[in-house]
Parts: C-alpha cells; structure tokens; sequence
C-alpha cells in the first residue's frame, strides 16, 4: 500500500510571462492510499460518433486495481483537437468528457463496471496520463 | 481585459503516509488566458444544488472547471449537461476533479447532490 499527493496549483495574472501572480490557488489531495498505478502515453484515432473509439482500460477486467480506480488523469498533447472521454460503450452518448487541445482532465472514483474509452475530434491526438487506484 | 493562467498538477507517490521521502511520479504544466475567474466554497445538499447556472453568468467558453469535494466523508454527484442526457461524475471524499471544454457553456448547468449529508466544495471556473 502506498500514498498518492495530488496538487493542482493556479497560478492567475494579467501578465503572460506570469512574473507577477494575482492569485495562486491549491487544490491537494494527500490522503489517497493507492496500491497500483499505470502510466500510458498514446495516439488516440480520430472518429466520427457513433464509432469505434480507443479503449484505454477495461475496467470490469483488470487485475491490476481489482478494488478501486481512484483517479484517471489525461493530457491531451495536441495543439488544435479536442479529445472525447468516455464510459461503458463505444456509443457516443456515453461521453462524460472534452479534454480541449493542450488541457489536462481529471476523473475521479470511476465506477468499476464501466469500460473507459477515448476518441479525438478532428485528427489524430496524442494523449498521456495515469490509471491509480487499488 | 485577457488574463494569463498557469496550472501545473503534480504527482507524488509514497510508500509512507507523512511522505518523507516521495517519489515525483509527474509535474504536468498548461498554460493559457481568461477573461472571467471565480472561485468560492459552495454547500452541497442532499437535493439537486446548482453550482454553476449559465443565466447568471457571462461565460461563453468554459476553459476550467475545478473542484474538490472537501468533506470526509461523504461523495458527491456531479451532473454537467450541454447535451441530453446528463452527465454525473462522481467525487469522492477529499478527492479532486477537473473538467475542461464542455461543448456549449451557454446551455451547461453543473449541479451536484451530497450522498448522504450536506458537505462543503471549492470550485474554481476559468472561463471567457
């Protein structure tokens, strides 16, 4: 078993080269006990819903979080599409997420019956983040 | 008047819980501008509780929505729309989650309901 420290810092100024900050803002999590953690770093493909989109974690048969998935983290590295998250199905209606070019999501206490899945709007994107849980 | 943000999330892992010696797993940095921001404490009822209502706010672009559940106990269902049906997401106790770029900002509501008593949120919006 082991800890997991999550902090989300927001730095907020009228100034782009942010020297100057107007506000600074955490968020921290730092009672997470996690037991397993899987990092992945790929291309989603591009559909067009209702389509086949990529399936990143089949969560009703893992073995490596057999108990809880406390947090999926994604980071869309792609300049100018959109990616879509979602949940159970490959139907376009289970979309739970955007994750805008360049942004990051966080999802948090995933059920543990659903499939998660993700599809890019408009072009291939590559995308990377982290499974936690237990 | 066009502000600058600077959010960097940072992952650490820990074998023991006062995190004496962590291991850095990930620092992820984004950068990018906003015009309107708000940020404040919102109680969550055991009923729907609106937290964000487009009729009474500005924003036509949604670029971050931030939100820690700050109670010890008790989760929280997170219903965000810009299409039908719903969609509920869940935030734990103590947990944190982000959304970003819901579709169309002008017709999102985000309401939320506590499981099993009121609890307390922060919610920080980032938006144009």
């Amino acid at each position: 078993m082991g800890y997991l420290k999550l902090k989300v810092n927001s730095v907020l100024s009228t100034r782009d080269d942010y020297k100057q900050a107007d506000f600074n803002i955490d968020f921290l999590d730092d009672t997470t006990e996690i037991t397993a953690y899987l990092k992945f770093d790929f291309e989603v493909d591009a559909v067009v819903p209702p389509a086949t989109y990529t399936r990143i974690l089949t969560l009703s048969n893992t073995t490596i979080f057999p108990n809880e998935i406390k947090y999926i983290i994604l980071e869309n590295l792609d300049d100018t599409n959109k990616v879509y998250v979602l949940y159970d199905s490959n139907a376009g209606s289970s979309i739970t997420m955007h994750i805008g070019a360049g942004k990051i999501g966080i999802l948090t206490d995933i059920d543990r019956t659903v499939d998660v899945f993700l599809g890019a709007l408009g072009g291939a994107v590559r995308t990377r983040g982290y499974v936690l849980g237990t | 008047m066009t502000n600058y943000y600077k959010k960097t999330i940072e992952l650490l892992y820990s074998e023991d819980k006062d995190f004496t010696d962590p291991k850095v797993l990930d620092k992820i940095e984004t950068t990018g501008s906003y015009t309107i921001y708000w940020h404040q404490i919102v109680t969550i009822q055991t009923t729907t509780t609106k937290i964000y209502e487009n009729s009474y706010t500005p924003i036509t672009t949604l670029e971050y929505v931030i939100i820690k559940n700050l109670d010890d106990t008790n989760y929280i269902s997170l219903s965000h729309r810009d299409s039908a049906p719903a969609k509920v997401d869940r935030v734990g106790p103590g947990k944190i989650l982000i959304l970003t770029d819901e579709d169309d900002p002008t017709n999102v509501d985000i309401t939320a309901q506590a499981n099993s008593a009121a609890c307390d949120i922060e919610v920080l919006i980032l938006g144009d």
